[in-house]
Protein backbone atom coordinates (compact mmCIF):
# COMPACT_ATOMS: atom_id res chain seq x y z
CA UNK A 1 0.00 0.00 0.00
CA UNK A 2 1.35 3.82 -0.85
CA UNK A 3 -0.39 6.57 1.33
CA UNK A 4 0.07 10.59 0.95
CA UNK A 5 -1.07 13.16 3.34
CA UNK A 6 -2.50 16.68 2.52
CA UNK A 7 -2.89 18.97 4.96
CA UNK A 8 -5.00 22.01 3.46
CA UNK A 9 -4.13 24.78 6.24
CA UNK A 10 -6.18 27.37 4.67
CA UNK A 11 -9.34 25.35 4.76
CA UNK A 12 -12.68 27.05 5.23
CA UNK A 13 -15.92 25.54 6.51
CA UNK A 14 -16.72 26.14 2.64
CA UNK A 15 -14.28 24.18 1.47
CA UNK A 16 -14.71 21.60 3.67
CA UNK A 17 -18.11 21.35 2.42
CA UNK A 18 -17.90 21.39 -1.15
CA UNK A 19 -14.97 19.11 -0.90
CA UNK A 20 -16.64 16.54 1.31
CA UNK A 21 -19.80 16.87 -1.50
CA UNK A 22 -17.44 16.60 -4.74
CA UNK A 23 -16.40 13.37 -2.83
CA UNK A 24 -20.40 12.31 -1.90
CA UNK A 25 -21.08 12.76 -6.64
CA UNK A 26 -18.25 9.88 -7.02
CA UNK A 27 -20.51 7.49 -5.08
CA UNK A 28 -18.25 5.97 -2.47
CA UNK A 29 -18.77 3.59 -0.17
CA UNK A 30 -19.26 5.60 3.33
CA UNK A 31 -16.69 3.47 6.00
CA UNK A 32 -17.73 5.63 8.58
CA UNK A 33 -16.39 7.81 11.28
CA UNK A 34 -13.05 8.07 12.37
CA UNK A 35 -10.40 10.53 14.55
CA UNK A 36 -7.29 10.06 16.03
CA UNK A 37 -4.31 11.55 18.31
CA UNK A 38 -0.80 12.38 17.28
CA UNK A 39 2.01 13.45 19.97
CA UNK A 40 4.86 14.87 19.47
CA UNK A 41 7.98 13.64 21.79
CA UNK A 42 10.90 15.32 22.07
CA UNK A 43 14.26 14.07 23.44
CA UNK A 44 14.87 15.12 27.38
CA UNK A 45 17.90 17.35 27.00
CA UNK A 46 18.51 16.24 30.90
CA UNK A 47 19.26 13.42 29.22
CA UNK A 48 22.90 13.53 27.71
CA UNK A 49 24.94 10.48 25.97
CA UNK A 50 27.38 8.90 28.31
CA UNK A 51 30.63 10.33 26.37
CA UNK A 52 29.32 14.30 26.22
CA UNK A 53 28.07 14.06 30.24
CA UNK A 54 30.90 15.55 31.67
CA UNK A 55 31.34 18.79 29.37
CA UNK A 56 27.56 19.42 28.41
CA UNK A 57 24.75 20.48 30.45
CA UNK A 58 22.20 19.79 28.09
CA UNK A 59 22.32 17.85 25.36
CA UNK A 60 23.02 18.89 21.88
CA UNK A 61 20.81 16.84 20.10
CA UNK A 62 17.16 16.86 18.89
CA UNK A 63 15.46 13.82 18.50
CA UNK A 64 11.71 12.99 18.45
CA UNK A 65 9.21 10.66 18.70
CA UNK A 66 5.95 10.26 17.55
CA UNK A 67 2.88 8.25 18.07
CA UNK A 68 -0.05 8.07 16.68
CA UNK A 69 -3.24 6.11 17.62
CA UNK A 70 -6.28 6.11 14.96
CA UNK A 71 -9.68 5.19 15.75
CA UNK A 72 -9.93 2.33 12.97
CA UNK A 73 -7.11 0.45 14.41
CA UNK A 74 -9.20 -0.44 18.01
CA UNK A 75 -6.61 -0.70 20.45
CA UNK A 76 -3.40 0.00 18.88
CA UNK A 77 -1.09 2.70 18.56
CA UNK A 78 2.15 3.81 15.73
CA UNK A 79 5.35 4.56 17.10
CA UNK A 80 7.88 6.77 15.35
CA UNK A 81 11.41 7.44 16.93
CA UNK A 82 13.64 9.86 14.88
CA UNK A 83 12.03 9.64 11.78
CA UNK A 84 13.26 6.11 11.44
CA UNK A 85 12.38 3.21 13.78
CA UNK A 86 8.68 2.88 13.68
CA UNK A 87 6.36 -0.11 15.77
CA UNK A 88 3.04 -0.45 16.28
CA UNK A 89 1.68 -1.68 19.49
CA UNK A 90 -1.46 -3.48 20.96
CA UNK A 91 -3.41 -3.79 23.77
CA UNK A 92 -5.66 -6.57 22.54
CA UNK A 93 -5.16 -10.02 22.86
CA UNK A 94 -6.60 -11.85 19.86
CA UNK A 95 -8.97 -14.55 22.18
CA UNK A 96 -10.30 -11.03 23.10
CA UNK A 97 -10.82 -9.79 19.94
CA UNK A 98 -12.66 -12.43 18.74
CA UNK A 99 -14.88 -12.10 15.52
CA UNK A 100 -13.95 -8.84 15.74
CA UNK A 101 -11.48 -7.90 12.88
CA UNK A 102 -9.23 -6.21 14.38
CA UNK A 103 -5.68 -6.17 12.32
CA UNK A 104 -3.06 -6.45 14.79
CA UNK A 105 -3.26 -8.57 18.20
CA UNK A 106 -1.21 -10.25 20.64
CA UNK A 107 -0.92 -13.82 20.18
CA UNK A 108 -2.58 -16.13 22.97
CA UNK A 109 0.96 -17.77 23.53
CA UNK A 110 2.15 -14.91 24.80
CA UNK A 111 -0.32 -14.35 27.11
CA UNK A 112 -0.10 -17.75 28.10
CA UNK A 113 3.78 -18.28 28.42
CA UNK A 114 3.73 -15.56 30.85
CA UNK A 115 5.44 -13.14 28.66
CA UNK A 116 2.80 -10.15 29.27
CA UNK A 117 0.16 -9.60 32.28
CA UNK A 118 -2.32 -9.05 29.71
CA UNK A 119 -2.88 -6.02 30.77
CA UNK A 120 -1.35 -3.70 28.30
CA UNK A 121 -1.13 0.07 28.70
CA UNK A 122 -0.95 2.29 25.05
CA UNK A 123 2.65 3.01 24.05
CA UNK A 124 2.40 7.04 24.02
CA UNK A 125 1.19 6.51 27.93
CA UNK A 126 3.98 3.89 29.16
CA UNK A 127 6.21 6.46 27.02
CA UNK A 128 4.74 9.61 29.13
CA UNK A 129 4.52 8.32 32.79
CA UNK A 130 7.95 5.92 32.64
CA UNK A 131 10.09 7.12 30.19
CA UNK A 132 10.05 10.76 31.29
CA UNK A 133 14.08 11.30 31.60
CA UNK A 134 14.21 10.28 28.29
CA UNK A 135 11.21 12.01 25.96
CA UNK A 136 9.01 14.81 27.27
CA UNK A 137 5.35 15.28 25.42
CA UNK A 138 5.66 18.50 23.88
CA UNK A 139 2.41 18.44 22.07
CA UNK A 140 -0.77 16.69 20.99
CA UNK A 141 -3.03 16.91 17.95
CA UNK A 142 -6.58 15.77 17.70
CA UNK A 143 -7.92 14.64 14.51
CA UNK A 144 -11.69 14.68 14.73
CA UNK A 145 -15.28 14.55 12.69
CA UNK A 146 -13.11 12.09 10.12
CA UNK A 147 -14.85 10.85 7.45
CA UNK A 148 -13.76 7.35 5.55
CA UNK A 149 -14.73 7.39 1.53
CA UNK A 150 -13.68 4.06 -0.48
CA UNK A 151 -13.85 4.83 -4.09
CA UNK A 152 -13.31 3.16 -7.30
CA UNK A 153 -13.94 -0.13 -6.35
CA UNK A 154 -11.83 -0.28 -2.90
CA UNK A 155 -8.87 1.08 -5.41
CA UNK A 156 -8.56 4.60 -3.39
CA UNK A 157 -9.14 4.99 0.08
CA UNK A 158 -9.43 8.55 1.34
CA UNK A 159 -9.73 9.55 4.77
CA UNK A 160 -10.42 13.43 5.87
CA UNK A 161 -10.22 14.69 9.34
CA UNK A 162 -10.30 18.34 10.97
CA UNK A 163 -6.77 19.27 12.25
CA UNK A 164 -6.54 20.62 15.80
CA UNK A 165 -3.50 21.63 17.49
CA UNK A 166 -4.51 22.23 21.77
CA UNK A 167 -7.98 22.82 20.30
CA UNK A 168 -6.68 25.66 17.96
CA UNK A 169 -8.60 24.02 14.49
CA UNK A 170 -5.21 23.97 12.33
CA UNK A 171 -6.79 22.60 8.92
CA UNK A 172 -8.33 19.47 6.67
CA UNK A 173 -6.32 16.93 6.51
CA UNK A 174 -6.39 14.16 3.69
CA UNK A 175 -5.27 10.78 3.95
CA UNK A 176 -5.24 9.30 0.56
CA UNK A 177 -4.29 5.15 0.34
CA UNK A 178 -3.97 3.15 -2.60
CA UNK A 179 -3.57 0.06 -1.50
CA UNK A 180 -2.95 -1.96 -4.71
CA UNK A 181 0.33 0.23 -5.34
CA UNK A 182 3.44 -1.78 -3.87
CA UNK A 183 6.07 0.59 -4.93
CA UNK A 184 7.05 3.75 -3.61
CA UNK A 185 6.52 6.61 -6.14
CA UNK A 186 4.54 9.80 -5.38
CA UNK A 187 3.51 10.65 -9.00
CA UNK A 188 1.00 8.02 -8.36
CA UNK A 189 -1.39 10.46 -6.41
CA UNK A 190 -1.13 13.08 -8.96
CA UNK A 191 -4.19 11.25 -11.05
CA UNK A 192 -6.35 11.34 -7.93
CA UNK A 193 -5.60 14.77 -6.65
CA UNK A 194 -6.75 15.76 -9.89
CA UNK A 195 -9.70 13.85 -10.50
CA UNK A 196 -11.33 14.50 -6.65
CA UNK A 197 -10.10 17.87 -6.92
CA UNK A 198 -8.45 17.48 -3.59
CA UNK A 199 -7.67 21.12 -2.38
CA UNK A 200 -4.20 22.45 -2.41
CA UNK A 201 -1.93 21.70 0.55
CA UNK A 202 1.21 20.66 1.83
CA UNK A 203 2.03 17.21 0.82
CA UNK A 204 3.82 14.53 1.88
CA UNK A 205 3.90 10.81 0.58
CA UNK A 206 7.38 9.86 2.29
CA UNK A 207 8.21 6.52 3.02
CA UNK A 208 10.81 4.98 5.67
CA UNK A 209 12.48 2.69 3.22
CA UNK A 210 11.66 2.75 -0.36
CA UNK A 211 12.52 -1.10 -0.81
CA UNK A 212 10.31 -2.13 1.82
CA UNK A 213 7.38 -0.36 2.72
CA UNK A 214 5.68 0.00 5.43
CA UNK A 215 1.85 0.51 5.94
CA UNK A 216 1.80 2.01 9.21
CA UNK A 217 5.47 3.41 9.72
CA UNK A 218 4.75 5.28 6.98
CA UNK A 219 1.92 7.20 7.25
CA UNK A 220 3.24 7.67 10.78
CA UNK A 221 6.12 9.55 9.05
CA UNK A 222 4.14 11.90 6.39
CA UNK A 223 2.27 12.63 9.76
CA UNK A 224 5.03 13.77 11.59
CA UNK A 225 6.64 15.77 8.47
CA UNK A 226 2.78 17.30 8.48
CA UNK A 227 1.58 17.79 11.63
CA UNK A 228 4.89 19.76 12.31
CA UNK A 229 3.37 23.09 13.40
CA UNK B 1 -26.89 -1.55 8.05
CA UNK B 2 -23.99 1.12 8.65
CA UNK B 3 -25.34 0.91 12.49
CA UNK B 4 -24.95 -2.64 12.39
CA UNK B 5 -21.76 -2.15 11.03
CA UNK B 6 -20.45 -0.13 13.26
CA UNK B 7 -21.69 -0.35 16.31
CA UNK B 8 -20.24 -2.99 18.18
CA UNK B 9 -16.55 -1.62 16.81
CA UNK B 10 -17.24 1.47 18.80
CA UNK B 11 -18.67 -0.39 21.75
CA UNK B 12 -15.59 -2.38 21.52
CA UNK B 13 -12.76 0.88 21.08
CA UNK B 14 -14.75 2.21 24.52
CA UNK B 15 -13.95 -0.94 25.93
CA UNK B 16 -10.21 -0.44 25.00
CA UNK B 17 -9.61 3.11 25.44
CA UNK B 18 -8.28 2.35 28.57
CA UNK B 19 -5.33 2.67 30.65
CA UNK B 20 -4.22 -0.32 33.21
CA UNK B 21 -1.25 0.57 35.23
CA UNK B 22 -1.65 -2.96 36.49
CA UNK B 23 -1.62 -3.46 40.38
CA UNK B 24 0.54 -6.37 41.33
CA UNK B 25 0.15 -7.97 45.13
CA UNK B 26 2.26 -10.80 45.34
CA UNK B 27 4.30 -13.12 48.21
CA UNK B 28 7.46 -15.43 46.66
CA UNK B 29 8.80 -18.35 48.31
CA UNK B 30 11.16 -21.06 46.90
CA UNK B 31 10.34 -24.93 46.41
CA UNK B 32 13.27 -27.31 46.95
CA UNK B 33 13.16 -29.69 43.99
CA UNK B 34 12.47 -32.53 46.47
CA UNK B 35 9.27 -31.24 47.18
CA UNK B 36 8.01 -30.13 43.76
CA UNK B 37 5.94 -33.09 42.74
CA UNK B 38 4.02 -32.68 46.08
CA UNK B 39 3.92 -28.73 45.21
CA UNK B 40 2.52 -29.22 42.19
CA UNK B 41 -0.14 -32.34 43.56
CA UNK B 42 -1.30 -30.31 45.72
CA UNK B 43 -1.68 -27.28 43.64
CA UNK B 44 -3.95 -29.41 41.89
CA UNK B 45 -6.19 -30.15 44.25
CA UNK B 46 -6.20 -26.65 45.26
CA UNK B 47 -6.84 -25.35 42.41
CA UNK B 48 -8.94 -27.98 40.73
CA UNK B 49 -6.96 -27.77 37.59
CA UNK B 50 -6.00 -31.39 35.58
CA UNK B 51 -3.59 -29.67 33.81
CA UNK B 52 -1.19 -26.38 34.47
CA UNK B 53 -0.34 -24.20 31.98
CA UNK B 54 3.36 -24.03 30.80
CA UNK B 55 5.25 -20.60 31.05
CA UNK B 56 8.12 -20.12 29.58
CA UNK B 57 9.64 -16.67 28.72
CA UNK B 58 12.84 -15.15 27.74
CA UNK B 59 13.99 -11.29 28.97
CA UNK B 60 16.33 -8.75 28.43
CA UNK B 61 17.03 -6.51 30.97
CA UNK B 62 17.61 -2.85 29.64
CA UNK B 63 18.90 0.00 31.26
CA UNK B 64 18.72 3.89 29.50
CA UNK B 65 22.31 4.32 27.42
CA UNK B 66 22.04 8.25 28.74
CA UNK B 67 23.38 9.85 31.53
CA UNK B 68 20.25 11.45 33.06
CA UNK B 69 21.33 14.87 34.51
CA UNK B 70 18.42 17.03 35.89
CA UNK B 71 18.81 20.98 36.99
CA UNK B 72 18.64 20.86 40.62
CA UNK B 73 17.04 23.64 41.46
CA UNK B 74 16.24 25.39 44.84
CA UNK B 75 12.52 24.49 46.13
CA UNK B 76 12.08 21.79 43.43
CA UNK B 77 11.55 17.99 43.83
CA UNK B 78 12.63 16.14 40.97
CA UNK B 79 10.31 13.52 40.51
CA UNK B 80 11.45 12.31 37.05
CA UNK B 81 13.79 8.50 37.65
CA UNK B 82 15.44 6.68 35.06
CA UNK B 83 13.74 2.98 34.75
CA UNK B 84 15.19 -0.29 33.84
CA UNK B 85 13.31 -1.94 31.24
CA UNK B 86 12.20 -5.68 30.52
CA UNK B 87 11.85 -6.91 27.40
CA UNK B 88 9.75 -10.03 27.31
CA UNK B 89 9.21 -12.52 24.59
CA UNK B 90 7.80 -16.30 24.64
CA UNK B 91 10.85 -18.41 24.81
CA UNK B 92 9.52 -21.51 22.50
CA UNK B 93 11.92 -24.39 22.66
CA UNK B 94 11.41 -27.50 24.10
CA UNK B 95 14.05 -27.98 26.75
CA UNK B 96 12.44 -31.08 28.48
CA UNK B 97 10.24 -31.48 31.47
CA UNK B 98 11.25 -29.11 34.54
CA UNK B 99 10.70 -31.75 37.14
CA UNK B 100 13.77 -33.06 35.86
CA UNK B 101 16.31 -31.44 38.01
CA UNK B 102 19.33 -30.29 36.13
CA UNK B 103 22.96 -31.58 37.04
CA UNK B 104 26.30 -29.54 35.83
CA UNK B 105 27.22 -32.13 33.62
CA UNK B 106 24.98 -33.29 31.84
CA UNK B 107 23.43 -29.71 31.12
CA UNK B 108 22.05 -29.96 27.62
CA UNK B 109 19.55 -26.97 27.93
CA UNK B 110 19.96 -24.21 25.09
CA UNK B 111 18.67 -21.53 23.50
CA UNK B 112 18.27 -20.45 19.94
CA UNK B 113 19.64 -17.08 18.83
CA UNK B 114 16.81 -14.81 18.42
CA UNK B 115 18.90 -12.15 17.14
CA UNK B 116 20.49 -13.85 13.82
CA UNK B 117 18.83 -13.49 10.82
CA UNK B 118 15.64 -12.08 10.17
CA UNK B 119 13.33 -12.40 13.12
CA UNK B 120 11.03 -10.03 12.93
CA UNK B 121 8.10 -11.49 13.67
CA UNK B 122 8.27 -11.73 17.25
CA UNK B 123 6.11 -10.24 19.50
CA UNK B 124 7.94 -7.88 22.85
CA UNK B 125 6.44 -6.82 25.68
CA UNK B 126 8.34 -3.67 27.42
CA UNK B 127 7.37 -3.56 31.16
CA UNK B 128 8.64 -1.05 33.58
CA UNK B 129 7.60 -1.97 37.43
CA UNK B 130 7.86 0.74 40.36
CA UNK B 131 9.68 0.13 43.23
CA UNK B 132 6.87 -1.50 45.76
CA UNK B 133 4.55 0.09 48.15
CA UNK B 134 6.54 1.15 51.36
CA UNK B 135 5.13 1.29 54.68
CA UNK B 136 4.84 -0.54 58.10
CA UNK B 137 2.62 -3.37 58.58
CA UNK B 138 2.53 -4.71 54.88
CA UNK B 139 1.29 -8.03 54.61
CA UNK B 140 2.17 -8.78 50.64
CA UNK B 141 4.33 -6.71 48.08
CA UNK B 142 2.33 -4.01 46.22
CA UNK B 143 3.55 -2.77 43.23
CA UNK B 144 2.82 -0.72 40.12
CA UNK B 145 3.25 -2.36 36.84
CA UNK B 146 3.49 -0.78 33.04
CA UNK B 147 3.07 -3.60 30.44
CA UNK B 148 3.31 -2.21 26.59
CA UNK B 149 3.57 -4.60 23.58
CA UNK B 150 5.11 -4.23 20.45
CA UNK B 151 3.19 -6.69 17.73
CA UNK B 152 5.22 -4.98 14.59
CA UNK B 153 8.53 -2.62 13.80
CA UNK B 154 9.97 -1.72 11.18
CA UNK B 155 13.12 0.51 10.36
CA UNK B 156 14.91 2.23 8.17
CA UNK B 157 17.84 0.30 6.91
CA UNK B 158 20.77 1.60 8.30
CA UNK B 159 24.39 0.53 7.84
CA UNK B 160 26.20 -1.99 9.73
CA UNK B 161 27.99 -0.59 12.67
CA UNK B 162 30.37 -3.26 14.55
CA UNK B 163 29.94 -2.54 18.12
CA UNK B 164 32.30 -4.37 20.59
CA UNK B 165 30.23 -4.02 23.67
CA UNK B 166 27.30 -5.78 21.52
CA UNK B 167 29.40 -8.81 20.86
CA UNK B 168 29.07 -10.11 23.96
CA UNK B 169 25.04 -10.61 23.40
CA UNK B 170 26.13 -11.93 20.12
CA UNK B 171 23.32 -9.76 18.34
CA UNK B 172 23.22 -8.48 15.13
CA UNK B 173 23.24 -5.29 14.51
CA UNK B 174 20.18 -5.28 11.73
CA UNK B 175 17.75 -6.68 14.00
CA UNK B 176 15.21 -4.07 14.08
CA UNK B 177 13.92 -4.60 17.44
CA UNK B 178 17.56 -4.09 19.02
CA UNK B 179 17.82 -0.93 16.14
CA UNK B 180 14.22 0.08 17.94
CA UNK B 181 15.40 -0.35 21.72
CA UNK B 182 18.62 1.86 20.80
CA UNK B 183 16.20 4.43 19.12
CA UNK B 184 14.32 4.77 22.55
CA UNK B 185 17.64 5.26 24.08
CA UNK B 186 17.81 1.64 26.09
CA UNK B 187 20.76 -0.72 26.15
CA UNK B 188 20.63 -4.56 26.57
CA UNK B 189 22.72 -4.77 29.72
CA UNK B 190 21.70 -8.94 30.43
CA UNK B 191 19.81 -11.42 30.15
CA UNK B 192 17.33 -14.62 31.75
CA UNK B 193 15.14 -16.98 30.46
CA UNK B 194 12.67 -18.43 32.59
CA UNK B 195 10.62 -22.01 32.66
CA UNK B 196 7.52 -22.86 34.77
CA UNK B 197 4.23 -23.83 35.15
CA UNK B 198 1.26 -21.94 36.54
CA UNK B 199 -2.05 -22.64 38.43
CA UNK B 200 -5.30 -20.41 39.06
CA UNK B 201 -7.03 -20.19 41.94
CA UNK B 202 -9.58 -17.25 41.65
CA UNK B 203 -7.77 -14.12 40.38
CA UNK B 204 -5.00 -15.10 42.24
CA UNK B 205 -1.91 -16.84 39.89
CA UNK B 206 0.56 -19.03 41.23
CA UNK B 207 3.78 -19.94 39.48
CA UNK B 208 6.63 -22.01 40.20
CA UNK B 209 9.40 -21.78 38.23
CA UNK B 210 13.74 -21.79 37.59
CA UNK B 211 15.20 -18.82 36.18
CA UNK B 212 18.34 -19.76 33.74
CA UNK B 213 21.01 -17.56 32.58
CA UNK B 214 23.74 -18.17 30.08
CA UNK B 215 26.87 -20.41 30.40
CA UNK B 216 29.95 -19.39 28.92
CA UNK B 217 31.97 -22.11 30.45
CA UNK B 218 29.85 -25.07 27.65
CA UNK B 219 30.39 -25.10 24.06
CA UNK B 220 26.78 -24.93 22.48
CA UNK B 221 25.46 -26.14 18.82
CA UNK B 222 25.46 -23.82 16.08
CA UNK B 223 23.13 -20.50 16.63
CA UNK B 224 22.46 -21.32 20.07
CA UNK B 225 23.14 -20.27 23.63
CA UNK B 226 24.09 -22.68 26.11
CA UNK B 227 22.28 -22.37 29.44
CA UNK B 228 22.45 -23.37 32.96
CA UNK B 229 20.62 -22.60 35.90
CA UNK B 230 20.86 -19.60 37.46
CA UNK B 231 20.38 -21.08 41.34
CA UNK B 232 22.06 -24.48 40.66
CA UNK B 233 20.54 -26.30 43.99
CA UNK B 234 17.61 -26.74 41.10
CA UNK B 235 15.14 -24.99 43.83
CA UNK B 236 12.55 -23.68 42.32
CA UNK B 237 10.75 -20.09 42.73
CA UNK B 238 6.92 -19.67 43.98
CA UNK B 239 5.78 -16.91 43.09
CA UNK B 240 1.63 -16.51 44.12
CA UNK B 241 0.21 -13.11 42.88
CA UNK B 242 -3.13 -11.30 42.19
CA UNK B 243 -2.98 -8.21 38.93
CA UNK B 244 -5.42 -5.61 39.88
CA UNK B 245 -6.21 -3.36 36.23
CA UNK B 246 -6.64 -0.64 38.25
CA UNK B 247 -3.85 1.04 41.08
CA UNK B 248 -6.71 3.16 41.85
CA UNK B 249 -9.41 0.91 42.40
CA UNK B 250 -8.55 0.57 46.11
CA UNK B 251 -11.71 -2.00 46.85
CA UNK B 252 -10.38 -4.11 44.41
CA UNK B 253 -6.84 -4.06 46.52
CA UNK B 254 -8.04 -4.95 49.69
CA UNK B 255 -9.86 -8.32 48.58
CA UNK B 256 -7.13 -9.35 46.67
CA UNK B 257 -4.49 -9.08 50.04
CA UNK B 258 -7.51 -10.65 52.04
CA UNK B 259 -7.50 -13.73 49.29
CA UNK B 260 -3.70 -13.57 48.74
CA UNK B 261 -3.45 -14.39 52.83
CA UNK B 262 -5.94 -16.99 52.97
CA UNK B 263 -3.26 -18.70 50.47
CA UNK B 264 -0.71 -18.24 52.31
CA UNK B 265 -2.38 -19.91 55.19
CA UNK B 266 -4.16 -22.74 53.74
CA UNK B 267 -0.28 -23.09 52.50
CA UNK B 268 1.50 -22.49 55.10
CA UNK B 269 2.71 -26.19 56.20
CA UNK B 270 3.85 -26.54 52.02
CA UNK B 271 5.63 -23.36 51.45
CA UNK B 272 6.20 -20.37 53.68
CA UNK B 273 5.20 -17.24 51.64
CA UNK B 274 6.70 -13.89 52.18
CA UNK B 275 6.76 -10.69 50.97
CA UNK B 276 9.70 -9.95 48.90
CA UNK B 277 12.69 -7.80 49.76
CA UNK B 278 11.61 -4.35 48.17
CA UNK B 279 14.57 -2.52 48.10
CA UNK B 280 16.01 -5.34 45.97
CA UNK B 281 12.97 -4.63 43.41
CA UNK B 282 13.53 -0.63 42.89
CA UNK B 283 13.90 -0.32 39.22
CA UNK B 284 15.27 2.75 39.78
CA UNK B 285 18.55 3.61 37.77
CA UNK B 286 20.88 4.72 40.95
CA UNK B 287 22.86 8.32 40.52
Amino acid sequence: MVSAIILVSNATPDTILQFHDQLLNELPVLKGNWNFSFKIFRNNPYSIPPEKALELLQSDESKYLHTWSPSYLPGTGVALINKSSSCVFSQVIAEEAGNENVEFTIPDAHLHQGATTGLNDPFDYFVAQKLQSMWTQRQTVKGDGGEIYELENERVIIRTSNVFLHGVFKGLLIQIEIPSITTADATVFDPVIQRYRIPQGRICAEVLDPNLLDKYGDLCLQLAEILNF
Amino acid sequence: MFLTLTFPLTKFINLLLRTFMVHQLSLVSTVEHGYYVQTVATLKALTGLQSTQNIATYNLVTKPHDVFKPKVEAGKVNQIEQYYMKCITTWDEDTGDIEKPILKDSNTVEASRLFVGDNNKRIWTLQISDIPVAGKNQTCSAQTIYDSTLVHHHTKVVDKVEKENLDQFEFVRNDSFLQFLSDLGYDVINQFWLKGVRFFHGDIVIEIFKVFIRDDERQSSDNAIALKLLDESNTFQFKAYINVPKATDVDAINQGTKELLKLQDFLKNLVKLEIPDRIHMDSRVSK
